[in-house]
């Protein structure tokens, strides 16, 4: 299971690296760091609810999914946020016409 | 050439045992339904069985995390301890008397209210224990070597204890260690009068006597361990996680029980497996405990540390597991102690003395020399429970021998290790006790502890031996 979402979340990130390429977007350290510790967190968090669950340990499951798994989502969501705006101002030029 | 090298190969020692390649898993009676099949002995001893692998944060260490007074112990007389006289002997006859009447009727009355956990059907459960045979010498019903003119099996002490590891597995033991038998030291660990056998029952079992015998006698009064049998075998039986959830009744209690009934067929095994290589297997002769203090042995075979509640904690499973032990003349090699930081964690959470339904479990952060009564073994360093008031709520619950509801709140004790978070939160605890208080906290917060309605597991897709 873990082979195969690191091979979806590899090819995922290579994808979209070369894409920012492809439209001028640089990522910075921070954004990559932030990225790959809200992927972290949010594989842990999807593991460890079904873990969780198979303890029956339902309540657990959802706790550690919502407690892991949303700081996990903003940091993604954080990360992305950041290289898209920096995206829309570089592209957007002297006179404020794209 | 090492002192134990054999003078045969296993191989033809197993084909002058009959076993040769026609199937040594079906030979040695081992169930198909394992999904095992080892052609002989050696294939047997390379498998992952035969190791006990821990995990990486588990650290072997020369003396044990609890504190002993070897000079203190002695040998202790095993119908002393609270399962045996020590109840009575606390509270006196009368009150005992009216303590096992209430229990009986409490036992009624619980039926006919239809409580949770003590049911009709849970008392069942309870009461569907059947016990096999089970013996200081063993059942003696497989052939030994002389019978068969062969020579003895002969191995290194690595080899043998790769041997009895990957066999105890292949039987339903979960974890197995050994300790070397020491007259200064883990010799006091073995009971000076063994169990009475009976429960509940006010008399001295059978004294234990080391002796210069090359064979064990067992006679009306003695049972004799020849000095030769240096060698504890030390194993574990898991207990069922998912049923340790529901106590105090009979379904948390369930995990035990069912763990000593399968103690009594494996240690038969056992003991003529031992018997078949030629050596003594000197086990315990009772359905319950006997030969000597499960935890002390456990804790100096390295297979976990002692806790808050007295009982042994193990980095696989907690609390969750039974310690049985068998004495041999069959060479092995002593485990050292390990630490994975329990005593540290027990000192700060305090979940199981908090849980405690009669409050018998300490909550003094630091463990103590004292002890309570004669029904404990002074010597060690450790919180001690108020066993009088602990076994007396159990007892009082209608016969139920163990509430275990310290085993069921325990945040160690987790068998189950799926989740990520159970080895991020154990490697962190053995390396620094700093985040011992937020783990006792995370754990409540995720919702760890006894559950309500244990009538539930009997429509639970329940695993084998409820081990998940």
């Amino acid at each position: 299971m873990w082979f195969v979402a690191g091979l979806l979340i590899g090819c995922g990130l290579l994808a979209l690296g070369y894409y920012a390429r492809s439209k001028g977007a640089g990522v910075k350290w921070y954004e990559i760091v932030m990225g790959v510790t809200g992927v972290i967190l949010l594989l842990v968090a999807i593991h460890d609810f079904f873990a969780f669950r198979a303890e029956y340990e339902p309540q657990a499951g959802w706790v550690f999914l919502c407690v892991i798994g949303i700081p996990g989502i903003l940091l993604i969501l954080l990360a992305g946020f950041l290289v898209w705006f920096r995206y829309r101002k570089n592209s957007v030029g002297p006179t404020g016409i794209e | 050439m090492g002192k134990y090298h054999s003078t045969i190969s296993r191989r033809d020692f197993l084909k002058a045992l009959g076993l040769g390649t026609a199937g040594f898993t079906g030979a040695m009676g081992i169930p198909a339904a394992l999904g095992t099949d080892f052609h002989d002995l050696d294939e047997l001893m390379a498998s992952p069985m035969s190791e006990l692998k821990r995990p990486g944060y588990v650290r072997e260490a020369e003396k044990p995390s609890v504190e002993l007074d070897w000079k203190t112990i002695q040998r202790f007389d095993e119908h002393l301890v609270m399962w045996y006289a020590g109840l009575r002997n606390s509270w006196g006859p009368d009150n005992y008397d009216k303590l096992m009447q209430k229990s009986v009727e409490n036992r009624i009355r619980f039926i006919q209210e239809k409580k949770p956990g003590y049911t009709l059907r849970d008392q069942a459960l309870h009461d569907s224990a059947n016990w096999a045979p089970v013996s200081f010498i063993g059942p003696q019903t497989s052939q030994t070597p002389e019978e068969l003119g062969v020579p003895r099996w002969e191995g290194k002490p690595e080899e043998n204890a790769r041997m009895i590891r990957a066999f105890l597995k292949l039987h339903g033991a979960a974890q197995v260690g050994f300790v070397e038998l020491e007259s200064q030291t883990t010799e006091k660990l073995i009971y000076s009068y063994d169990t009475p056998h009976f429960f509940p029952a006010f008399t001295q079992g059978k004294r234990l006597v080391f002796s210069k015998m090359n064979r064990p006698l067992e006679t009306d009064f003695e049972r004799f361990i020849p000095y030769r049998a240096r060698w504890v075998i030390v194993y574990t039986i898991r207990m069922s996680d998912i049923l340790m959830r529901y106590t105090p009744g009979h379904i948390g209690l369930a995990p035990t029980n069912i763990a000593y009934q399968l103690k009594n067929v494996i240690q038969g095994q056992l003991q003529n497996f031992l018997r078949s290589l030629g050596y003594m297997g000197l086990g315990e002769a009772s359905n319950y405990n006997a030969l000597g203090t499960a935890v002390g042995l456990g804790v100096m075979a390295g297979l976990g540390e002692t806790s808050r509640v007295m009982h042994l904690v193990t980095p696989e499973y907690g609390l969750r597991q039974r310690v049985f032990k068998v004495i041999t003349d069959l060479p092995l090699p002593p485990g050292k102690p390990v630490h994975f930081g329990v005593m540290d964690f027990c000192r700060v959470c305090k979940k199981c003395a908090d849980a405690c339904p009669v409050q018998a479990i300490p909550h003094d952060t630091e463990p103590s020399w004292e002890v309570r009564g004669s029904f404990q073994s002074p010597g060690v360093k450790i919180w001690r429970r108020n066993e009088p008031l602990c076994n007396a709520y159990m007892i009082s619950g209608g016969m139920v021998e163990h509430c275990s509801v310290c085993f069921g709140v325990c945040p160690l004790s987790k068998g189950n290790r799926k989740a990520i978070y159970h080895d991020l939160m154990r490697a962190t605890i053995s390396n620094t006790p700093v985040f011992n208080r937020f783990f006792r906290k995370v754990d409540d917060f995720l919702g760890y502890g006894i559950k309500a309605d244990p009538e539930k597991i009997w429509d639970m897709d329940l695993p084998t031996f409820g081990w998940d």
